[in-house]
């Protein structure tokens, strides 16, 4: 079943002389509960197209549909609601609310869409991803891996449509790398989470169901490497 | 290049970098030295033009001295810290056959040293100033009254002295109270200069005491008429020149007048006069209070106080606002300092750092911000003008000589403003800087400098049961977990609430003050609506009823209002004094005899046990209606017209200045008594009225209908008076006067009937006319004053009031342009360290009206803190103002100016709202994926 669809992506920025094409009529879908990497060297536009799929950025032409709905025809607000219920992000620099701890920092989507805290939920998450004794603390008090452990919990609280992982182990030690990668397989398989992950790590992305390759803005190879059950 | 210039060429790259923290940081200091350059140029500025407008009152003279004998004149020649001296030599009174004033038959001449003329502000109107001894010029009062002398006359002067000899074997003594004179039969005794001149009577007989001295004038000119001259005199003013080469001889005295080179030397050569010669000596208080040292304390203390007050004041919000740039900027600078010093940069290095950054900043502000102050009091003196012109107006008595102001800079106040500039912002870098030279190279380039490792509990409890609670916990959380950037604004919004609050108290408490010290003793009918006053003594009622009738009759009259004072002929029994009030007497009588027990108790007891005189007051009943519902009154009292009611002011103002004991001194001290009375409404109140036509005073009692505060009596009556007032209705003012009937007087002893009435616009010439013609033909019987002769007075407390508000609302409006700018700042600086977090809250999938929400409640929450702080430091810093105020001057109500406060209050939640709006207009219109990339400096 498919979940999402990009129909024609293209993304340009400046114009005239410093007109640069980050995407160029990108096209592709993802079933549901499907593993995609996308792979590409730097600048291939891979943040681009995750920006552009995770409701951040808009394309300058071209359509993405998730469950059905054209993301960018939704207003800024519509989006917004949006994003916080369908779209999980997991950033390569975490990206956590300095000011909130471990349990306030993963609760922020469900309850930014005005939903009562599931204390169950939280509380088996934080478990789940080993951060119990750390759970009071500011991200400023935590390691690299805790934070991007944190912003894993952040995405998947709120059950999103699909989970979208721009570098997650980028700023990480290769042991952290591989802890946060198996966190991510095991939400994809269980939960049957569908997941997109951005990555120049070509033995990361080996792990996916499939690959895309992508290069100066296009895609140049789609890869199967295994089928969903 | 060696290492310190490695650290100053880095932190000059910053301060490019930033240039809107670099232009908040110069604009804050250049506020600051422009304030200064206000306060001390400024200072000098007005004073020095204030100082030139009240020598039009009697001389631009620091100090006379009088009664200078020969033996004494070494003495005065020798004082080195003088500027100028001017001699004065009086040659007596001549007879003036060319006087047309038959009470003013003589001329008092007087010899003037050349320099005398100018610093007693002689200036001729017509002809020219005397050159020699024999050249003369007279009073202008002399043409006014009609005299046809004119220049070129020459007269021939034989001078005298004048004396009186009691000739009235049946008058025990004649007593003229106001020339502190009496005479008794058979007896001879000097009259004063303004001694007037009587007319052949039986009681005395004025006698001139020829000096054997003569000259031969010719009239050069006429001046304007001197401050010494006395419209009651016998003799108009006439002055010559005193040759240099004159001789003080052995039985004559002279006069002296001086100017000092720094006014601080007025007190102690005073001192050193009076210890070392014989001689009197008077300070022109006037003149030298507006350089602080008039004899007057109070008035000079104030200048001081408004000196101190306004530079502790720019201190704090320039210590605050520079702290604050340095603070908010204390994240970014440990991330480049931190680089510097893991490749070796020391602790000093980096606080030079910080340091240096504070001098070129100083550097290039201190002359701008002196040029800005120099504008600044340009622009401010011609908002002053229309006072300041007032002023001169009535020093110079309905004349005017605009007096141009130019700027009063000398070199000395320029490196105070330099000095305290410097102090100020090395003082507010000096704790970041320290901070800075502590933080080590690691925590620095992680950004980890805080270094605790508390645990943050989760605030689930902030979300309620709406999902709008997610925003509060937010809000919460950003205000209370990001320390460093919050309290900046916290910071901000406490210093300004708590500066403006502060200033304003005490340009209020200044004003109180100076209300206090200028209008002692006195009480003003408000004439707001009428535009003369008819005031007839009570011995002439049926002339009196004749013009009020021919007044009311007018059809130029808009309205009248009838007042009926019996203050002369009624006193109040000592026992109905309060505890309160023989309390504060005893006070201001202790600042005179504070050791004499015995004294003390004779004094007290006196006011006790005697009558005390009380301002009494007749209104005409529906005005007595309105005050007593103004007032807390028992109605059914005053209501009743057939009742003989009175109403009693609470407040008395007693002051050393108001209550003197003959013989003491004492520094100023003042005391307000809210309530002056021992009694309650419904209560009787004897009164003892005089009976001109018996020994035996007669005993009336009127029922208290109520009392009055200065608020309910403002539409009537300003009083400052060390006595109880009263007002009473017309049944009792029929009781008074019953009571005062004797067989040969009709009325109440010395009452004055004031008749107010106000004219149309233009019309009402004839009426007054008429009224002018009849006052000259009654011989003062009646008179009629307009009420700009009697606001006068209140002119001239309008005027100094005024100008403190301005200068007050000035300095409050330039030092909530520091305190704005401080929390601009702050607010611009905690958006800019935010943007990343927003963008990350929008990713989230936060909406606009969240993300406002959020910052509605932000703001509420910081502006609500810093307010309580400011409530709290401001009621601190007002104490302590009150009481240093009142510790000062003795007991007195300084009003706190509440509806200001709000005022502050309205426009920091405004200001903080608007700053929010435009500071974070980027959420929401700008890119998040930008956003959450920019790694924000």
């Amino acid at each position: 079943m498919e979940l999402l669809r990009c129909e024609h992506l293209t993304k340009i920025y400046g114009a005239g002389e410093n007109q640069v094409t980050a995407l160029s009529d990108v096209s592709f879908s993802v079933e549901k509960g499907e593993f995609v990497s996308v792979i590409g060297p730097s600048g291939s536009g891979k943040s681009t197209l995750l920006h552009i799929l995770g409701g951040v950025d808009k394309p300058t032409s071209g359509k993405v549909f998730i469950d059905g709905t054209d993301m960018h025809a939704l207003k800024e607000d519509q989006l917004a609601v949006f994003r916080r219920r369908q779209i999980g992000l997991v950033y390569q620099f975490y990206n956590l609310m300095p000011v909130l701890n471990v349990e306030e920092n993963i609760a922020l989507p469900h309850l930014l869409d005005g939903r009562e805290l599931d204390r169950e939920r939280l509380d088996s998450i934080i478990e789940h991803l080993g951060l119990t004794d750390r759970r009071y603390n500011l991200p400023s008090q935590l390691s690299g891996g805790q934070q991007q452990r944190v912003s894993i919990g952040r995405a998947l609280y709120s059950h999103p449509a699909v989970l979208l992982c721009d570098e997650p182990t980028g700023n990480l030690d290769r042991k952290t790398g591989e802890e946060i990668v198996g966190l991510l397989k095991e939400s994809n398989r269980s939960q049957k989470q569908t997941l997109i992950l951005i990555t120049h790590d070509e033995a990361l992305a080996m792990q996916a169901d499939r690959i895309l390759y992508l290069e100066d803005g296009k895609i140049v190879k789609n890869e199967v490497l295994r089928h969903q059950v | 290049m060696n290492n310190k210039k490695i650290i100053f060429h880095v932190t000059r790259q910053y301060m490019k970098r930033n240039k809107g923290r670099t232009a908040v940081t110069f604009t804050g200091i250049a506020l600051m030295v422009m304030l200064m350059t206000c306060v001390f140029v400024g200072k000098d500025t007005v004073l020095r033009y204030l100082e030139k407008v009240a020598s039009l009152h009697a001389g631009s003279w620091h100090m006379t001295v009088y009664d200078i004998h020969a033996e004494d004149l070494s003495v005065i020649k020798e004082i080195d810290e003088a500027d100028k001296i001017g001699f004065i030599c009086r040659q007596g009174f001549t007879d003036y056959p060319a006087s047309a004033n038959k009470d003013r038959p003589y001329l008092e001449v007087k010899a003037y040293a050349p320099v005398a003329f100018d610093l007693l502000g002689i200036h001729v109107t017509k002809g020219r100033l005397p050159e020699n001894e024999k050249e003369i010029i007279i009073s202008e009062t002399t043409l006014t009254d009609g005299s046809s002398v004119k220049i070129g006359d020459v007269m021939q002067a034989k001078f005298f002295d004048r004396s009186i000899t009691g000739i009235n074997p049946e008058l025990s003594e004649s007593v003229f109270p106001y020339f502190g004179v009496s005479v008794k039969y058979g007896e001879t005794v000097d009259v004063p200069l303004n001694f007037p001149y009587y007319p052949e009577n039986d009681d005395f007989r004025q006698n001139k005491e020829y000096r054997g001295t003569s000259g031969t004038y010719t009239v050069v000119g006429f001046m304007e008429p001197p401050a010494f001259e006395s419209e009651g005199s016998a003799g108009y003013p006439a002055i010559t020149i005193l040759p240099d080469n004159a001789v003080l001889t052995g039985g004559e005295t002279w006069n002296a007048v001086m100017t000092f080179r720094n006014t601080d030397a007025t007190i102690p050569v005073k001192g050193r006069i009076e210890a070392a010669t014989s001689c009197s000596t008077e300070t022109n208080d006037m003149v030298l209070s507006f350089s602080a040292n008039g004899s007057d304390s109070v008035i000079s203390g104030i200048t001081v106080f408004i000196e101190v007050f306004f530079v502790v004041l720019i201190i704090a919000a320039s210590l605050i606002l520079i702290y604050n740039v340095f603070q908010m900027s204390f994240r970014e600078r440990t991330k480049y300092l931190g680089m510097l010093s893991s490749v070796g940069a020391t602790g000093r290095q980096k606080r030079f750092s910080v340091y240096y950054e504070a001098a070129v900043l100083l550097a290039a502000a201190l002359p701008t911000g002196i040029l800005l102050g120099m504008g600044v009091i340009k622009v401010g003196l011609l908002l002053l003008k229309p006072h300041l012109n007032k002023l001169i107006e009535i020093f110079q008595a309905g004349r005017f000589d605009d007096i141009p102001v130019t700027l009063s800079v000398n070199v000395n106040n320029l490196l105070l403003v330099a000095a305290f500039s410097i102090f100020t912002v090395m003082l507010s870098a000096l704790i970041p800087a320290v901070k800075m030279g502590k933080i080590g190279p690691v925590e620095s380039i992680r950004g980890n400098v805080s270094g605790r490792h508390r645990r943050y509990r989760s605030q689930f409890r902030l979300l309620g049961k709406r999902g709008s609670g997610i925003c509060r916990l937010l809000a919460v959380n950003g205000t209370h977990r990001l320390p460093h950037l919050t309290r900046g604004i916290v910071r901000s919004i406490a210093v300004f609430g708590m500066l403006t609050a502060v200033t304003l108290y005490g340009a209020q408490s200044v004003i109180r003050v100076v209300n206090t010290k200028l209008r002692t003793n006195h009480y003003l009918f408000n004439l707001t609506g009428y535009d003369y006053v008819l005031i007839s003594d009570a011995y002439h009622d049926d002339l009196y009823q004749s013009t009020v009738e021919r007044i009311t009759k007018d059809s130029a009259v808009t309205q009248t209002k009838e007042i009926l004072d019996y203050s002369f002929g009624v006193d109040l029994s000592g026992s109905l004094l309060s505890d309160e009030y023989m309390q504060a007497y005893e006070e201001i009588i202790r600042a005179y005899v504070p050791s004499d027990e015995a004294y003390v108790k004779e004094l007290l007891d006196e006011k006790r046990d005697y009558s005390n005189w009380i301002l009494m007051f007749c209104m005409e009943d529906e005005d007595f209606k309105k005050l007593a519902a103004a007032g807390d009154a028992d109605t059914s009292i005053a209501n009743d017209p057939s009742r003989p009611a009175v109403l009693l002011y609470r407040k008395v103002e007693l002051s050393t200045d108001n209550i003197m004991i003959s013989g003491y001194e004492a520094d100023y001290h003042f005391h307000e008594v809210q309530n002056a009375f021992r009694c309650a409404v419904g209560d009787e109140l004897p009164l003892i009225v005089e009976n001109s036509g018996s020994e035996e005073n007669k005993s009336v009692s009127l029922t208290v209908a109520g009392f009055l505060d200065e608020a309910d009596l403002a539409p009537y009556f300003s009083v400052h008076s060390e006595k109880p007032f009263a007002v009473v209705n017309r049944s009792a003012a029929a009781l008074i006067e019953q009571a005062a009937e004797s067989d040969e007087e009709q009325t109440v002893n010395n009452g004055y009937k004031y008749f107010l009435f106000g004219l149309m616009d233009g019309e009402g010439a004839s009426l007054l006319k008429e009224l002018s013609r009849k006052e000259e033909q009654v011989n003062g019987v009646y008179h009629i004053v307009s009420y700009d002769a009697i606001n006068g007075e209140k002119g001239f407390y309008g005027a100094i009031v005024s100008i403190i508000r301005i200068l007050a609302y000035c300095f409050t409006a330039m030092i909530s342009i520091v305190c704005l700018l401080n929390l601009w700042h702050s607010v611009k600086g905690r958006a800019g360290e935010r943007r990343r977090e927003i963008a990350m809250l929008r990713s989230m999938g936060m909406t606009s009206r969240q993300l406002r929400r959020m910052l509605k409640i932000e703001n509420i929450l910081m502006t609500g803190t810093g307010l309580l702080i400011a409530a709290a430091l401001s009621s601190v810093f007002m104490l302590l103002l009150n009481r240093a105020i009142t510790g000062w001057i003795g007991r007195m109500t300084l009003p706190v100016p509440y509806g200001l406060i709000g005022g502050i209050v309205v426009a920091a939640c405004i200001v903080m709202a608007l700053m929010t709006l435009v500071c974070y207009r980027y959420s929401g219109k700008e890119s998040i994926v930008e956003d959450i990339r920019n790694e924000t400096v």
